[in-house]
């Protein structure tokens, strides 16, 4: 594989980039592989690339039903951090930020980290003395979490000017989190493409599941697809939203429903806010792109939904609420929006589990699963090797809903 | 927006309502079911690309709570309650 | 933009809120109630009482707050057969009226509902959104009346104020 660097972009350069090798083959599909990874979203090429790299399993092909990196991991907010409120949840989440944050030299593409700190906005004091517990907590796991005061808050962000002494909800502090960052979406997904290729992996884009097929004894077979049947004794689903709609196929039903989760960007402006800025009692949070467009998100819409796209009174909501604390935000023009589809599963916490049907593993149910996506590939792809969840991730199996042993987190973007 | 036909007032805007959560299974006897059977009926309910059937609360209306098919596709309200 | 209406806050009525078998409650305070209001959210008017018919098996009854001592001597809230359940709130909700040509478009900012009066008849009375919050809503000479909880009054007070501005 061709290694970036500056040697390499500077021989690129004289030869007017016309000599570029593409970053990942389009091998033919073959009949059978040792694992087939369903979903070239963030989760399912981790996975692909822990297992050629951690676990020598090579011979792998992850199937995509449209184009690589084109789902979820195209369609959230690139918020990365680690202030969750379960045991089970928090040492998972600074496993994945610390990975996220060594990502860059790992996979020999720049992922534009850029660890900028979340601040949560503060307005009610039972919200305080729900982020005071989440900051103990979190502590004792090395994730980092500190009140800082109102004025201290008004200092770090002086686009803040609303929610004064005579607003319905008064800011009254503030939670800083300065393992959080964002990086760039579409090279998480390339990087890890581009490094499972050259380990081996083999990704078919345009290639639908449209069914599992089981043996006689029950176990997993293989896939059926639009280009064929591919077989595997190991099946890996990490098709966010449509999870159900394939495990249905095989029989197997999970605790997950599907919703909708949109978000919307302004216009390009400059520098303004070089902080993630969480605002959990007015209900929606934003980011400033190194674009300059604003990156903001808001609540689920109500009910299930396979729809990609946002409700006006969601938009309208999040607005208000961003207004009420932004006022200057007015001026801003607004250019895109859009939806993805995740299912939550029943406790709200992720579900990454052998099944019932023997071969088939799961990873879904993340809610805000963007940052999971390091941790997420590697503890699926000791899963599949050796049978046996990751130690990491023993709290998240199927496991759980059988003995009724919910992990209810509080930390999800569900709990906003 | 969706408009939900609510018997009592007729069809009105979404945000008079609040969403009160799939229709899932009815409750079974706990003594006559498996542990199995029993932790199904607690944790799943249908997540269909299709027609699902879920309670509304007309809650800034008149207080009835009314349950509807929503196509989770594409929103269409395909079957209202009776009487709307 | 500013608009031609003119808004008023209004001070206490009195209120009475009635659930139960619409034969039931009848039965009990009819000699006193106006008459039974035959479609979902409209009313019915004796003398100055109102009968808002506003949920099923629940009406609201308004007055003149001079009579709520008499009236609740007649329905005897605390008295009443077990069931049916009548409730004294007239200190729960608080009454504007928004009177002038351009009524409409100030509720048109408010609520979602159609207000035209093809879709909400002179009669009409309902339950909707005001703001976001829950509001009883009604026609009245030359514009609309509407009632919040008491405890939003002060901030309805301020979104008119921002609305008409």
């Amino acid at each position: 594989m061709q290694n970036y660097n500056i040697f390499s972009l500077a021989r690129n350069a004289l030869t007017g980039h016309k000599n570029w090798q593409r970053a990942w083959r389009s091998p033919p599909l073959k009949p059978a592989y040792d694992v087939v990874v369903i979903g070239a979203g963030g989760h399912g090429l981790a996975t692909a690339y822990y297992l050629a790299k951690e676990y020598g399993v090579t011979n792998v092909a992850v199937l995509e039903r449209g184009w690589l990196g084109g789902g979820n991991i195209a369609r959230n907010t690139i918020t990365i951090r680690s202030n969750y409120m379960r045991d089970e949840s928090i040492p998972f989440y600074v496993k994945s930020v610390a990975m996220y944050e060594a990502l860059t030299k790992e996979l020999n593409f720049n992922m534009m980290h850029s660890k900028r700190t979340m601040v949560d906005v503060v307005q009610t004091y039972p919200k305080m003395r729900e982020l005071r517990r989440r900051q103990l907590t979190m502590d004792i796991y090395g994730s980092t979490y500190e009140q800082i005061s109102e004025a201290e808050l008004r200092r770090r962000i002086p686009a803040l000017t609303g929610g004064g002494p005579n607003a319905r909800l008064p800011v009254i502090g503030g939670m800083v989190h300065t393992d959080a960052g964002v990086n760039r979406h579409d090279a998480v997904a390339w990087g890890y493409a581009r490094g499972a290729d050259e380990l081996g992996v083999e990704i078919h884009q345009q290639t639908a599941v449209e069914s599992l097929l089981r043996g006689a004894d029950g176990a997993i077979e293989g896939v059926q697809t639009s280009r064929g049947v591919v077989r595997a004794k190991k099946v890996a689903v990490a098709v966010s939203g449509h999870t159900t709609t394939l495990t249905e196929t095989a029989g197997l039903k999970l605790p997950l429903r599907t919703m909708n989760l949109t978000a919307f960007v302004s216009e390009p402006v400059k520098p303004l806010v070089d902080v993630i800025v969480n605002c959990p009692d007015s209900g929606f949070y934003f980011s400033q792109s190194d674009k300059g467009e604003m990156v903001i998100g808001g609540a689920p819409d109500m009910g299930q939904s396979f729809r990609r796209d946002i409700k006006q009174h969601v938009f309208e909501d999040t607005v208000t609420a961003m207004l009420s604390l932004f006022p200057s935000f007015k001026k801003l023009k607004l250019m895109r929006q859009w939806g993805g589809h995740l299912d939550i599963a029943h406790d709200a916490s992720p579900i990454m589990s052998k099944t019932d049907v023997e071969g088939l593993f799961v990873t879904a149910g993340w809610w805000g699963g963007y940052k999971a996506i390091p941790a997420g590939g590697l503890t699926l792809a000791h899963l599949i090797t050796t049978g046996q969840p990751h130690k990491l991730m023993a709290p998240f199996t199927l496991d759980r809903f059988r003995h009724l042993d919910f992990v209810m987190e509080a930390g999800t973007t569900t709990a906003r | 927006m969706l408009k939900i036909p609510c018997p009592f007032c007729g069809g009105r805007n979404e945000s008079e309502f609040i969403f009160g959560g799939p229709v899932g299974a009815n409750r079974p006897d706990p003594n006559a079911v498996s542990d199995a059977e029993w932790v199904e009926y607690l944790t799943i309910v249908p997540n269909p690309l299709g027609p699902v059937q879920e309670k509304w609360w007309h809650a800034r209306g008149c207080g009835e709570w009314l349950t509807i098919w929503r196509d989770t596709r594409t929103h269409d309200i395909v079957e209202g309650p009776d009487g709307a | 933009m500013s608009y031609d209406v003119q808004i008023k806050r209004h001070g206490l009525h009195a209120l009475f809120d009635l659930k139960g078998a619409a034969a039931d409650v009848w039965d009990w305070a009819g000699g006193t109630l106006p008459a039974q209001p035959e479609r979902p959210n409209s009313r019915t008017v004796k003398g100055e009482l109102d009968l808002f018919y506003i949920g099923r098996n629940h009406w609201i009854l308004r007055a003149p707050i001079e009579q709520e001592e008499a009236l609740a001597a007649a329905l005897k809230p605390v008295d009443c057969r077990p069931d049916i359940s009548i409730v004294l709130v007239s200190d729960t909700l608080t009454f504007f009226t928004v009177i002038g040509p351009q009524a409409a478009d100030v509720m048109a900012v408010a609520s979602p509902l159609d207000l035209h009066p093809r879709q909400f008849a002179e009669d009409a009375v309902t339950y909707t959104e005001i703001f976001g919050l829950k509001a009883l809503v009604q026609c009245c000479g030359g514009g609309f009346e509407f009632a919040v909880e008491q405890s939003f009054g002060n901030l309805v007070v301020d979104y008119l104020a921002r609305t008409t501005a």
